[in-house]
């Protein structure tokens, strides 16, 4: 990792960090501002598919599906962003399938890893464990806003304390001629 | 490739290069556990987890996909798998595109010769390192070591050449999901990863999207890869697999001490020559497996029989050993030799100027392991 | 594994990185002993013939079956890219069907009250239930009108797919079907535009350009560029026919 892509990394993770304490903070008035941030992610997404295709997909045979998914993304983004609200609903589903899936594969790591005997099984059953229950959660207080922002706190948090000590590890590969 | 040819088939290159029944045994064996060495055995064993010369798909499913994820996929499987042809090829595109194109794997490069030349006078583990690397440039061609659908996807044009009343014909291959099903090779339904519109996706990651197709020896397809413009490729897995052993024998002579120099586009053909028909016969019979081809055919050569590939052969006496004798262990030695290939692979690619495979520094330019800090060179 | 046939233990007293005695290269009975090999008999570069990548003539199925003359690469391409834009034809289609859904639903709006304001308060007072059922019908109704062009533009896309393989032999329509629809979807963009003064335009385009405007812009891209490349397919094949050339197309 270059010392751009650390200093990225670590001022990324501050602003998440500080982020899922703000949104934590008053849980009301976050739902609105999570839903923006999904609606804007879905634009983000549309212009880095653009970027994508316009910098590498266009050399790739069918690259021009790109292109047109591009599209759709941003079309998608500001669909997004021009709704009134987005029901508590869609907020609760997407983040029950995003914790649902994550789960399922912690759960199929942690059966490799006792098929081999090796010891990660335990942080894997955990995480999962963690995540099936989260899902579940989700589902079961569907309802509930304050969950529902906790949640997604949590999430933000998590991915950039993660980002964080990233921008610490040395990743260098040493070549011992 | 797989076991037939990595153990079974690596033997027999091994035992006409001159090796003996048990050095051939030792080098088959590594060359097959570079398929089995993952982060998850590794931490079984509590064994160095940098070794890994691989990673099982659920650790590839559990991977993130961020920037340093990629440069350790990267370099586990360009190092093992998906060794780089020409890390200088000429190319069109923006910088990301031409450093994923220059990862695409192919026989006879630069990185070859330097593979076989590092594992000179070395264990017999590295020597066993070394020949899975060799077999798989041929198996893995055309695709690469680094999750990229601009290079490693695939599309529906895919045909498997057949031959119909001696004429040959296209029989177009479907790529499915269903792991149970499995490879139909009557109806040509495969099992291949889904297709992922993200470049990054761990299902763009070398051959997954032609599902097992490079690794059956019997093959022969016509497909367009994603970076060949509309070009078309014909691989032909009977006459590379033989090439892939022909070269396996000639650069083993080299690494007995029986030749001097280890030159690409050079095989062995006239060590190879009173086998040839044998081993063409196992290599076109259409099988997804030829293990028990290749096991007779290396018993028959040597006289002795050699036992099936086992994975725990040797992690008791690895535990076992003290902190010391560890490195003397055959493991010991494996991962040794591992991250000797893995570091010189991604110093190579590092210093083409391509960042795919993270950064690496020399030993050499600095005074010690302590003075490292995360630079360029 | 049978211990007589276990892989070799490396003796501990040998340093890592050094060959063991016991496993240093066998010693070869002196009549197979390595001799100087010939040049002309040494492991040497490789007869044409034989060259990676070729297959060895004995195994030959014949010419090499790939398909790579300039005229049948270029044919895959424009076949590849109007199965492709086929496809963008139809997806804009359903995204415009499913934007409309998610539109009307999540925003909640009262078709009646925005159609008919004079009807909707007898309405309501037929009761909550008699109103909802109303208001789903009108909704209903709508979503038919708006997507009136959904099964031309799926016609269009399965047609291009089918022309593209070669698996049947396909009309001129769906090309036609495709430029119209295209023309259509511009004239209603530039419409927009009548009562801006023609010096105006350029500034009110930029100002005023709305996000539907992009995708039905990009819709009528999507149409233009599969005619595009329906006609060049056709002259393509017509020339490739002549020659017997026509290259496989998945």
């Amino acid at each position: 990792m270059t010392r751009i892509n650390r200093i990225e990394n670590f001022l990324i993770g501050l602003l998440m960090i500080a982020g899922s304490i703000a949104l934590a903070i008053n849980p009301e008035e976050s739902l609105p501002v999570i839903t923006a941030i999904m609606s804007v992610s879905l634009w983000i997404y549309g212009i880095r598919m653009m970027v994508y295709y316009l910098t590498m997909a266009r050399h790739m045979v069918g690259g021009l599906r790109v292109l047109f998914r591009a599209i759709l993304m941003l079309d998608l983004g500001y669909f997004a962003m021009g709704l009134t609200e987005i029901p508590l609903l869609y907020v609760m589903l997407y983040l029950a399938v995003m914790h649902g899936i994550s789960g399922v594969i912690n759960m199929l790591r942690v059966r490799e890893a006792i098929r081999l005997e090796a010891p990660s099984w335990r942080l894997n059953f955990f995480q999962g464990a963690v995540d099936v229950v989260t899902a579940a959660l989700c589902l079961i207080m569907i309802r509930s806003t304050k969950l529902a922002v906790y949640i997604y706190a949590a999430g933000v948090l998590y991915s950039g304390c993660i980002r964080v000590i990233q921008a610490f590890r040395k990743t260098t590969s040493v070549y011992v001629q | 490739m797989q076991e037939d040819f990595h153990y079974y088939a690596t033997y027999c290159a091994a035992y006409i290069a001159g090796f003996s029944h048990e050095e051939s045994l030792a080098i088959c064996y590594s060359a097959q556990f570079v398929d089995n060495c993952s982060e998850t055995l590794l931490e079984k064993i509590r064994a160095p987890r940098d070794a890994a010369t691989t990673q099982l798909q659920l650790e590839l499913m559990d991977a993130r996909t961020d920037l340093l994820a990629r440069h350790a996929i990267t370099r586990i499987w360009s190092s093992f798998h998906f060794l780089p042809r020409d890390l200088f090829a000429p190319v069109k595109g923006g910088k990301m595109y031409c450093s994923k194109y220059r990862l695409i794997c192919g026989p006879n490069g630069d990185l070859l010769k330097e593979t076989v030349e590092l594992a000179r006078g070395k264990s017999l583990q590295a020597v066993g390192i070394a020949m899975h690397v060799l077999a798989d440039t041929w198996a893995h061609m055309y695709f690469a070591g680094t999750p990229s659908l601009v290079i490693n996807n695939i599309d529906a044009h895919f045909f498997e050449m057949r031959e119909a009343d001696g004429v040959p014909v296209r029989r177009k291959i479907r790529f499915h999901r269903n792991i149970a099903a499995g490879d139909d090779l009557e109806t040509g339904a495969m099992i291949g990863t889904p297709a992922q519109m993200d470049e990054n996706s761990v299902f763009n990651l070398g051959h997954g999207r032609a599902g097992h197709l490079p690794d059956y020896s019997f093959a022969r397809y016509v497909y367009m890869p994603a970076w060949n413009g509309y070009q078309e490729v014909f691989k032909d897995n009977p006459s590379d697999y033989y090439h892939a052993f022909c070269q396996m024998v000639y650069a083993l002579r080299f690494l007995r001490g029986e030749l001097k120099e280890f030159r690409t586009e050079t095989y062995d053909f006239e060590r190879v020559q009173p086998y040839e028909e044998e081993i063409r016969t196992i290599l076109n019979r259409r099988q997804p497996n030829a293990c028990a081809d290749w096991k007779a055919f290396g018993e028959k050569l040597s006289g002795e029989t050699i036992g099936a590939f086992d994975i725990e052969a040797y992690q008791k006496e690895y535990k076992e050993a003290g902190e010391e004798e560890k490195p003397r262990t055959a493991p010991g030695m494996f991962f040794d030799a591992a991250r000797a290939q893995k570091s010189m692979v991604t110093d190579r690619i590092f210093s083409s100027g391509n960042l795919l495979a993270g950064l690496s520094i020399r030993i050499g330019d600095i005074g010690s392991l302590k003075d490292l800090r995360g630079k360029k060179k | 594994m049978p211990t007589e046939n276990a892989p070799r233990e490396v003796p501990t007293e040998n340093a890592p990185g050094e060959v063991p005695a016991e496993n240093a290269p066998r010693e070869v009975p002196t009549e197979n002993a390595p001799r100087e090999v010939p040049a002309e008999n040494a492991p040497g570069e490789m007869p044409a013939e034989n060259a990676p990548g070729e297959m060895p003539a004995e195994n030959a199925p014949g010419e090499m079956p790939t398909e790579n003359a300039p005229g049948q690469i270029q044919y895959r391409r424009c076949a590849r890219n109007v199965i492709i834009s086929g496809g963008a034809v139809i997806m804009f289609g359903l995204w415009g069907l499913l934007k409309s859904v998610f539109y009307y639903s999540l925003n909640r709006i009262d078709l009646v009250n925005l159609l008919a304001p004079e009807l909707s308060e007898s309405l309501r007072g037929q009761g909550a239930q008699v109103y909802r059922i109303v208001n789903t019908i009108l909704f209903f109704m709508f979503l038919l009108i708006v997507n009136l062009g959904l099964p031309i533009r799926i016609y269009i896309g399965r047609s291009a797919a089918a022309d593209a393989r070669g698996v049947k032999k396909k009309s001129v329509i769906y090309i036609v079907l495709s430029a119209l629809i295209g023309i259509l979807l511009v004239a209603g963009f530039i419409r927009s535009f009548d009562a801006v003064p023609i010096s105006d335009i350029p500034e009110e385009v930029i100002r005023g350009m709305s996000p539907s405007d992009v995708i039905n812009l990009t819709s009528a891209a999507s149409c233009f560029v599969l005619t595009w490349y329906a006609i060049r397919l056709r002259i393509m094949r017509r020339e490739l026919d002549k020659e017997g050339r026509r290259p496989y197309v998945a």
